[in-house]
């Protein structure tokens, strides 16, 4: 896997996707009118109360923002991907890509690059420019940075989970209701997470370690209250994703060992 | 040299049993019983450099299983496979270089572009030298006349030039074996025609070892000179096709159109099969004496009006042998 072969892929998908314009421009379009939607109805919802859990409007929305960027990255390639991985194994077509002299699971990452997350990208990123100026920020080069370590990160804490929810087409066939469960869990992190209870913050610390996509990073640079985790929990943003990433990378390689009958 | 040496290859897939019902399905998450399916049992062969091979067996005979452990994708159970002298799933990156794998109906084309750019495609992925790449596609697209249809989509082309296709992109990186699924199944008789000419130049000029699984006999008759039989996993015939004809071939069918009805025959060595009116049947059984010797000598006693002699061709050569095992079989079972 070459960095000449990504961008000639890239280039092909392109080029797929030209061939139905019209199709690619609506669902784009309708992609951001409905998380347009979405941020409407936080907005709503945040306007009867003033803060929520402590926040005010522009810092949710930019909370929400860092949530969708970092999700619009790690989706595009991951999620597609991974959730036809389900089919391709049980039809047969996985078998191709283990003939190729190529690293399968990067392959596949990138052979489904998918590129209409642009919408997403285009939407979140542009609330999170408008979240900041509202914000009146005085920040440093430093917080600049983190921001953009944070996002890297969480991009890869999106597409970890959603690496290891793949991984388990090897071993259970089925996989689909696990990225419902995903997008249920995903819903949370569009608020504080002092919003809920401990439960629920444990688990999104702990367990499915969400609060590291946005909660975390947004409340160090916001300096607001961090719930359960001590204030250094910043720092454990810019690991969290490599570490998640890398667990997913590996179970996922564990899982194709498993279906080629090497696992046991 | 062997360019691939099976030994004692076993592959059996476990079953987990799967329960009904929603309280079912969770209960298939914890109780991991399983049956196992032995797809390739105790097989053995070896194939030189340079041979071209035809691997057949009924529907469910473990081909495919077979390979997937020679392409590195699965991994035996018990045995030893061992492909261009490596172990094909231990050194499947390198492997991968140098063989070629077409399956018959899992294409590795993009459907919505022209065919040029998944040659393109290929090129980068298996890093082929820009000559090396050029010269090979030259010569695949002159001799498939892929020529009059690289431009197109991949979704406009039949199943006939998709094939083709996929066979062509197969070769761009000179692999030394090709292994080809079910090359020409569903297609029509002029693409086939095409399509076992080139994979015999390909073999025979080019000197790849060609390994390939079809149902169609044809296939294995015009490419294949040696051939391996299995039927539900285990290794029932490895040798010449020649040898095959000669140890089940020793019957053929006359068909003899009468005058009027004779009656039952009064020949030896011969037996009824069909009756269509004044249009028989009859299976022959050479070792009693020639065919054409038995039909004169049914001509001068009785009225016959035409006689044709039906040469057995290699697909009831094979009907016979899978119907001979299914035999073998039931009587294994009476006994046992």
């Amino acid at each position: 896997m070459t960095f000449q072969l990504f961008g000639q892929l890239v280039r092909l998908l392109m080029k797929e996707k030209m061939q139905y314009r019209g199709d690619f421009l609506l669902s784009a379009v309708a992609q951001i009118i409905s998380y347009a939607g979405d941020y409407i109805v936080i907005y709503l919802f945040i306007k009867r109360f003033d803060t929520l859990a402590g926040w005010n409007w522009p810092e949710i929305a930019l909370l929400y923002s860092i949530g969708l960027f970092t999700y619009a990255l790690g989706a595009s390639f991951s999620f597609v991907q991974m959730s036809q991985l389900e089919g391709q194994v049980r039809q047969g077509t996985f078998d191709t890509l283990l003939i190729k002299p190529v690293n399968p699971y990067l392959y596949l990452v990138s052979r489904g690059f998918n590129l209409a997350y642009i919408a997403h990208i285009t939407i979140s990123g542009s609330v999170l420019v408008w979240a900041m100026l509202q914000l009146n920020l005085h920040w440093t080069w430093i917080q600049y940075i983190y921001l953009l370590i944070a996002i890297i990160s969480g991009s890869m804490i999106h597409a970890g989970i959603m690496t290891m929810i793949g991984a388990m087409s090897f071993i259970w066939v089925r996989s689909s209701y696990l990225f419902s469960l995903f997008f249920q869990l995903k819903n949370f992190i569009s608020y504080p997470l002092p919003v809920f209870g401990t439960v629920v913050q444990l688990l999104l610390t702990v367990v499915v370690p969400l609060g590291f996509v946005n909660f975390y990073p947004a409340a160090y640079l916001l300096d607001n209250d961090t719930a359960l985790m001590p204030a250094w929990a910043m720092w454990l943003v810019p690991l969290a994703g490599p570490i998640v990433y890398g667990l997913g990378y590996r179970f996922w390689m564990f899982g194709a060992n498993k279906y080629q009958g090497a696992g046991g | 040299m062997d360019i691939i040496a099976a030994n004692h290859l076993t592959k059996s897939y476990r079953q987990y049993r799967r329960f009904p019902g929603l309280i079912g399905s969770v209960r298939s998450l914890f109780t991991r019983q399983f049956t196992e399916e032995t797809a390739v049992n105790d097989i053995s062969f070896t194939i030189g450099e340079g041979e071209a091979v035809g691997y057949l067996g009924p529907n469910g005979a473990g081909k495919s299983t077979m390979i997937k452990m020679m392409t590195g994708i699965l991994v035996p159970t018990a045995g030893d496979i061992r492909v261009l002298g490596a172990v094909p799933h231990e050194a499947r990156k390198t492997n991968a270089r140098q063989i070629g794998v077409v399956f018959g109906q899992r294409s590795q084309l993009w459907w919505d572009l022209p065919v040029t750019d998944s040659f393109d495609l290929h090129k980068t992925i298996y890093q082929i030298p820009e000559t090396k790449f050029k010269q090979n596609l030259q010569m695949c697209m002159e001799l498939l006349s892929i020529h009059e249809f690289v431009e197109k989509p991949v979704r406009q082309l039949s199943l006939g030039q998709r094939m083709r296709v996929e066979i062509a992109m197969a070769l761009l990186h000179e692999p030394r074996i090709l292994f080809l699924d079910e090359p020409t199944i569903g297609l029509d008789v002029m693409a086939k025609d095409q399509i076992r000419h080139f994979l015999r130049m390909v073999n025979r000029e080019r000197k790849v070892t060609i390994l390939l699984t079809t149902h169609d006999m044809k296939d294995i008759e015009e490419i294949c000179p040696r051939m391996i039989v299995v039927n539900k996993g285990t290794l029932v015939y490895d040798g010449s096709v020649e040898e095959l004809r000669a140890r089940l071939g020793n019957e053929r069918r006359v068909v003899i159109d009468f005058r009027e009805d004779p009656g039952p025959l009064d020949m030896p060595g011969i037996t009824l099969l069909q009756e269509e009116g004044l249009r028989k049947t009859y299976l022959v059984s050479r070792s009693e004496s020639t065919v054409f010797e038995l039909v004169s000598r049914i001509a001068a006693r009785y009225p016959v009006e035409d006689a044709s002699i039906e040469s057995a061709d290699i697909e009831s050569v094979i009907r016979r042998l899978y119907r001979q095992l299914a035999d073998e079989e039931s009587i294994g079972r009476q006994i046992g």
